[in-house]
């Protein structure tokens, strides 16, 4: 009997050696937390779950991830704030960066990171925003905006290289009337001026941007759009489609996936689009080109250039294991699996990463943006501003407003909204 | 004899108390509490996650000359002014029209049919109907005017097709529920008093005037509340469909309601909208009741 009893207290104290020496190895091994992606494929879910139980393997942390909807994203992250169900790690914008730290849902990373772990990623200074690193960069380039051109049309107009493609906004303009007088396809040129405020990053803002022209200083402090500049850019857009009678009132209910859809049916000959499509849809029966846009002629021409972050939730359940969770997901591995299964246009972004290729030739030489970069500045109220900027955009392309009426209107409202 | 009585007494109201508990709590938490929260929050400023801070009637004030949400009240005036006697007209015409002449299997047929986008998701509808009255030539609606000779429309473009699209929608939507309302009142009007009246000579329309519709008066005064209170409400069409756009061409006070509160973290001016729509519906709810002469819950 005693043995036996001297046999099992051996054997618990073995055991629970084992269970310590294991523990060392996992030191958050039972750790769950959530994450919250954006949606890419369709069916990311399933990658989801495959590359987070590989996670589980190596660290002991279960994820939970959930995958939000672009529509209203927003919305839906604070009012999961709001109910104390905000995910530990989460994908974010630039955008909605003000609000959610408003909310205090965005941890300042600086002191978990080394210099050096900063140095690898190549675009952490453009996560910072706010007067913290409230992000680390995730993905950069996605879906930027340009212009892409339909060959097959423009030669019939005398334009058969990208050399004689339009820089300025006059040239545009010139272009688009000889393809009206030619009357050789339905749509000379398309903007996405309907849907939400997000299509205001491939219509207005890049235009603003090459005009010289802002919502908001440098420093995030006052409203800058009334300027000679901005009321440029709205006569511009006015123009085309009341004077030049180029750009078809169509366009006011068209999105950027409508204006996409047109192009690649042969309908349009000059779009500004996202260029998401040109490497997920290379199926196209004419030739096609693609630049940066145009800009006044007196500055540099700007477009949108995303910077989607990750960030993590101060009042995570395990605000290490979340950060454990956040590096592993900028390794070179976790990137080179995002671009393998979920979006092939990621751009390089860890400086140990090799070249990176979209599949398509035309965007890998231009995807490096370089000074036509802009990204969506993170200032007070950005949002709310983008939303009511674009509805009186809408209501002066409907001619309820002139240019300069619906400028001194965007001047106003945003001053109102930055001044709450 | 007498205690005993009152004991029996006392017991059957604790039970019938018991009885209403649950359904009161409910009514409590999911109803009543949120109102009163939502009144004293229209007084304060407030974003979700810092506390509220108490600025008495500012809210109010700012509410009132809030441009956008004066562009959804008038909005909201046309689009009822157009979708409730439609809608009362359309689903009363075809209530009377099957209960006169296809009191049968094809009857019934129809008026499930029409029943059923009353059961689809509006969110769904407005989807749905975006793709149907897109604006390029091959959009379905375009393409059938193309056939007739006409030149293709902007639907959900133009201000003025915009909102009469999501009209037509939430018509189509609402004309089926309306329907199995009139119907239902329709078939218990005694069938002596049409007989009566063919002996005296009516004619069908004289039957349907003098007759039918005196008869329903209390379910068209039903039809036209909802129907009103409901016009007031809209919110998942138009979101869907037009997102309040083009400009704020089809906004409805609802859509800046959960703007304010939910995009732009004004919940305490969200409370302040919300309350201000509550009192308009009020109104023009007892206006109506006024008008048609109804007391609450007799016929």
């Amino acid at each position: 009997m005693k043995k036996a009893v001297a046999f099992l207290l051996a054997l618990t104290l073995v055991i629970s050696c084992m269970a310590f020496a294991l523990a060392d190895d996992k030191p958050y091994a039972g750790v769950s937390l959530t994450m919250c992606q954006a949606p890419f494929t369709g069916d990311d879910l399933t990658y989801w779950a495959e590359t987070m139980a590989k996670f589980e393997e190596e660290t002991g942390i279960k994820v939970e991830t959930s995958v939000f909807d672009w529509d209203n994203v927003e919305a839906k992250y604070l009012t999961a704030f709001m109910g104390g169900e905000g995910p530990d790690v989460f994908y974010t914008t630039k955008e909605i960066s003000y609000s959610l730290n408003e909310a205090g849902a965005l941890l300042d990373l600086t002191p978990y990171f080394s210099e050096e772990e900063k140095a690898e990623q190549l675009y952490w200074d453009n996560a910072y925003a706010l007067g913290a690193q409230i992000a680390a960069p995730y993905a950069s380039g996605m879906n930027f905006r340009g212009y892409v051109y339909n060959m097959d049309y423009l030669a019939k107009v005398g334009i058969t290289s990208e050399n004689q493609l339009p820089e300025t906004r006059e040239e545009l303009i010139e272009l688009c009337e000889k393809i009206k007088d030619a009357d050789i396809c339905e749509y000379p040129i398309l903007y996405s001026c309907g849907g939400g405020a997000g299509e205001a990053c491939a219509t207005l803002y890049p235009a603003l941007w090459s005009a010289g022209a802002d919502v908001m200083n440098e420093a995030g402090d006052a409203v800058t759009l009334n300027t000679p500049e901005a009321l440029g850019t709205l006569q511009f857009f006015y123009d085309l489609m009341h004077k030049y009678e180029v750009l078809s009132e169509d366009s006011i209910s068209m999105t950027c996936s409508d204006v996409v859809n047109l192009f690649n049916e042969g309908k349009v000959a000059v779009a500004a689009i996202g260029f998401d499509d040109l490497f997920t849809n290379t199926d196209k029966d004419f030739e096609y080109e693609i630049s940066y846009g145009v800009s006044d002629g007196a500055h540099e021409v700007k477009c949108f250039s995303p910077l989607d972050t990750i960030s993590v939730n101060p009042n995570s359940k395990n605000v290490d294991a979340s950060i454990v969770l956040l590096k592993w997901l900028l390794t070179d591995e976790a990137r080179q699996s995002f671009r393998e299964n979920l979006y092939g246009g990621l751009k390089r972004m860890n400086a140990s990463e090799g070249a990176c290729s979209t599949g398509c030739e035309k965007l890998d030489a231009v995807i490096d943006l370089g000074s036509h970069a802009h990204p969506f500045a993170a200032t007070k109220n950005c949002d709310a501003m983008r939303s009511q900027i674009w509805s009186i955009f809408q209501m002066m392309l409907m001619d309820e407003y002139s240019p300069d009426e619906a400028l001194q209107e965007m001047q106003t409202i945003c001053e109102e909204l930055y001044n709450q | 004899m007498k205690k005993g009585a009152v004991k029996k007494r006392k017991e059957n109201s604790l039970s019938g108390y018991f009885f209403v508990a649950p359904a009161t709590i409910l009514l409590f938490v999911f109803i009543f509490i949120p109102i009163i929260i939502s009144i004293v929050l229209s007084f304060t400023v407030y974003n979700g996650f810092a506390l509220p801070k108490w600025v008495g009637i500012k809210n109010y004030q700012d509410a009132i000359i809030n441009k956008t949400f004066i562009r959804s009240m008038e909005n909201t005036i046309v689009f009822s002014i157009v979708t409730v006697p439609i809608q009362t007209i359309l689903s009363l015409s075809f209530a009377a029209i099957l209960a006169a002449k296809f009191k049968n299997s094809y009857g019934q047929f129809v008026r499930g049919t029409m029943f059923i986008p009353a059961l689809c998701s509006a969110v769904l509808a407005g989807t749905v109907f975006y793709y149907l009255f897109a604006s390029d030539s091959e959009a379905m609606i375009n393409y059938l005017l193309s056939i007739f000779g006409f030149e293709k429309v902007n639907w959900l473009g133009r201000k003025t097709t915009a909102l009469a699209v999501v009209c037509i929608v939430s018509i189509w939507k609402n004309v089926g529920y309306f329907l199995v309302m009139f119907y239902a009142g329709i078939m218990e009007i005694p069938a002596s008093l049409y007989e009566a009246s063919r002996v005296d000579g009516a004619s069908s329309m004289q039957q349907f005037i003098y007759i039918t519709i005196p008869s329903i008066k209390p379910i068209i005064y039903l039809v036209l509340s909802l129907s009103t209170i409901w016009s007031f409400q809209v919110f998942d069409i138009t979101f869907s469909m037009t997102e309040g756009g083009p400009g704020n061409a089809t906004i409805s006070p609802v859509m800046v309601i959960y703007r304010e509160a939910f995009k732009n973290g004004r919940i305490g001016f969200a409370s302040a909208l919300a309350c201000i729509l509550a009192i308009i519906i009020m109104i023009v709810t007892l206006t109506q009741r006024k008008a048609f002469n109804e007391k609450v819950g007799v016929n």
